[in-house]
């Protein structure tokens, strides 16, 4: 089975990440913020992580930025899901090394064609 | 000794900017103020950062307020985040200062504006969360319904509640509703729970709706629950829900699940099973 | 029985003096101290002993120290341990003293548990100044003692209680070789002057207390463990505690299973 992470600060939308994840077979961890990810990332191997951005303690690009510095996490699809759509957060996004930027909300249909791309 | 530190803070190794920051508490000048937002949102070392958010809730007063209000959709991630929790730390007060931002055009203050209003709370921030729950962009309105969870029993609430799940369509706003009407035990709302999910055909969604109707009600529609997470794989979930709602599973679920040769892989189901 | 007010009011007493605070469930436990507190100092109403502790800063700190006793032993969390073992020869290759710091030390389980790993695996104990630190003098002084029960030792490896204890009355007492590794200081982990007089150190443990605190204070203790952590050190938490719902300028990292803290040193880049 495979693992996915889901961090985000609002226990409402880890819930329906999860929910989301789960119908699709996913194993799913949560986190509250970036650094209780990166923590967790050490402790565990996840296949897939889905990340928000602006969280209390580590934002979004800082944990992205750090945890695709080890070897396990070079690939692993890191997927931005955030509310933020400026420009400037879309190529901070890419800059830091996520996989992919979606502006919330998440919803079945285009999480299924966000899997296919990052397959 | 203030001159000194104000060098100190943006010309020392990160040890020195920090304790620099740190001591800094002990003047509330302008001109320190002003020095110790710049640090907080141009230095590179976190450090550095959240001890200048220390200092500045320490030495508040109205310059820091708006300060922290003018700097929460800035670009940098971890100074927006440090500047809510300076603003919060204000508690009622800051609120005239939110107001503009819940009007601006760009929605991300509008989020901004809102997340400082859940961390302030009270009477005052409730109404106006309350209200943003009809915002035009769905990040806004349901940031804005998840608020709602912790708040005390309201018939305003109630009622915006109502109105919100009669309109709501897409995945994540029934999810969000359903978590808020079920964290908060809005029993009012059963009769509209059971009219939606009659209505809706995607069982991803009625299984939120399920969820929240097993909450608060329970027994009879328990098995139209489990039909409907049996086709998404959800019924680990639902079996979670029965025993928060009623601190063990009924003896008909079980010979269900017994029935259906549904098999647990949670351990705590198991034995509850 | 506490009323909710009284409960509150010994809660508020104990906060100011210790930043520590008390959450509703630990209502049992703080009655059971502060009855038997009452029972020693001989008074029958509550009203008389809140007017005690409003008297007398002394009272205070005597229930403080009561509502602080944790429950500890030699050899707690060997994992941690085995941690600190692989990780100490490299430090001491690096500098000519390995500092050690153990906040709160409560009555010396753990630092003296350090001693006794960091004299077996570097066979010298001048090579570390090891530094326990509580906010109960009452404890402090029972750690001076060195003197522990049965049940304290008995997760130690029996050979380690015979080279390093010797049988006293129906204890064992720590040898002096220990004894005088380890030095104990009273002071409060808030408390940024005294933190700071501290100095640096290599290994920092501080274990189940930052549980006790609220955010704010968690943010200051962080701060101020952050203050006392040598660039190259490690800090410990307890096995259930975690920085990074606090604060990010620790880095995690993962060392014989355990997970460890470094001070973030990497500048943020834009």
């Amino acid at each position: 089975m495979k693992k996915a992470l889901v961090v985000d600060d609002s226990l409402v939308v880890r819930n329906y990440h999860v929910s989301l994840l789960k119908v699709l077979s996913f194993d799913v961890d949560t986190a509250e913020n970036g650094a209780e990810a990166y923590e967790k990332c050490l402790q565990n191997s996840y296949d897939l992580i889905f990340c928000d951005i602006n969280m209390p303690v580590m934002d979004g690009y800082t944990f992205t930025k750090k945890i695709r510095k080890h070897e396990r996490y070079k690939n692993v699809p890191i997927i931005l899901v955030t509310t933020l759509n400026s420009e400037e957060d879309r190529k901070r996004a890419l800059l830091c090394g996520a996989t992919l930027f979606i502006v919330k909300p998440m919803n079945m249909a285009i999480l299924k064609k966000m899997l296919e791309a990052v397959s | 000794m203030k001159g000194e530190l104000l060098r100190r803070l943006f010309e020392g190794d990160p040890e020195e900017r920090r304790i620099a920051a740190e001591d800094l508490v002990e003047y509330g000048d302008e001109e320190t103020i002003r020095a110790l937002f710049r640090a907080m949102v141009t230095d590179k070392n976190r450090g550095v950062k959240e001890a200048c958010a220390e200092s500045l809730k320490q030495i508040g007063g109205e310059l820091v307020m708006r300060e922290a209000a003018n700097l929460l959709n800035g670009p940098d991630p971890l100074a927006r985040a440090l500047c809510l929790e300076i603003l919060a730390s204000f508690g009622e007060k800051a609120i005239p200062l939110l107001m503009p931002l819940l009007k601006s055009p760009d929605y991300n203050d509008r989020k901004y504006a809102l997340d400082a209003l859940a961390l302030i709370g009270g009477k005052r921030a409730m109404d106006l969360i309350l209200g943003m729950t009809g915002d035009p962009e769905p990040n806004v309105k349901y940031t804005a319904v998840e608020y709602l969870s912790p708040m005390p029993p309201d018939s305003k609430i109630t009622e915006a509640l109502k109105g919100l799940l009669e309109g709501a369509e897409d995945e994540y706003g029934i999810s969000t509703i359903c978590q808020v009407v079920r964290s908060r035990r809005e029993k009012e709302l059963l009769p509209v729970l059971l009219k939606k999910v009659k209505g809706v055909e995607d069982p991803f969604i009625k299984h939120w709706l399920y969820k929240a109707i097993v909450v608060l009600d329970g027994e009879e529609h328990i098995k139209e629950a489990l039909e409907n997470a049996l086709r998404i794989d959800a019924v680990e979930d639902v079996l979670k829900d029965i025993i928060l709602a009623k601190g063990e599973i009924p003896e008909g679920v079980k010979s269900f699940i017994r029935d259906k040769g549904i098999k647990v892989k949670d351990q705590l189901l198991e034995e509850a099973l | 029985m506490l009323t909710q007010e009284t409960f509150d009011e010994l809660r508020r007493i104990i906060k100011n003096y210790s930043g520590i605070n008390f959450e509703d469930r630990k209502k049992y436990f703080v009655e059971n101290r502060v009855s038997q507190h009452m029972k020693e100092l001989g008074i029958t109403s509550i009203k008389d002993y809140l007017l005690t502790l409003r008297l007398s800063q002394e009272r205070v700190r005597e229930l403080v120290s009561k509502c602080t006793v944790n429950e500890t032993y030699f050899y707690r969390e060997f994992y941690q341990l085995e941690a600190f073992a692989e990780l100490l020869p490299q430090m001491a290759a690096r500098r000519r003293k390995v500092r050690i710091l153990s906040i709160p030390c409560s009555t010396g389980e753990e630092p003296y548990t350090l001693a006794i790993v960091t004299n077996e695996i570097l066979g010298d104990l001048n090579r570390v100044e090891i530094v326990g630190v509580d906010i109960d003098y009452v404890a402090l002084k029972r750690a001076q003692e060195g003197i522990y029960s049965d049940r304290s030792v008995s997760k130690l490896p029996d050979k380690y209680l015979q080279k390093y204890f010797s049988r006293n009355g129906n204890g064992w007492e720590i040898k002096p070789l220990l004894k005088k590794a380890v030095k104990f200081i009273e002071g409060n982990i808030l408390d940024r002057r005294f933190m700071r007089s501290l100095g640096r150190f290599e290994f920092v443990f501080c274990k189940n207390l930052l549980i006790y605190f609220d955010t704010k204070e968690q943010r200051i203790a962080a701060a101020h463990l952050y203050d006392v952590l040598s660039e190259d050190g490690y800090l410990f938490l307890g096995h259930a505690e975690s920085m990074s719902r606090i604060s990010s300028t620790f880095r995690p990292v993962k060392v014989k299973g355990a997970i460890l803290y470094q001070k973030e040193t990497e500048e943020d880049e834009e």
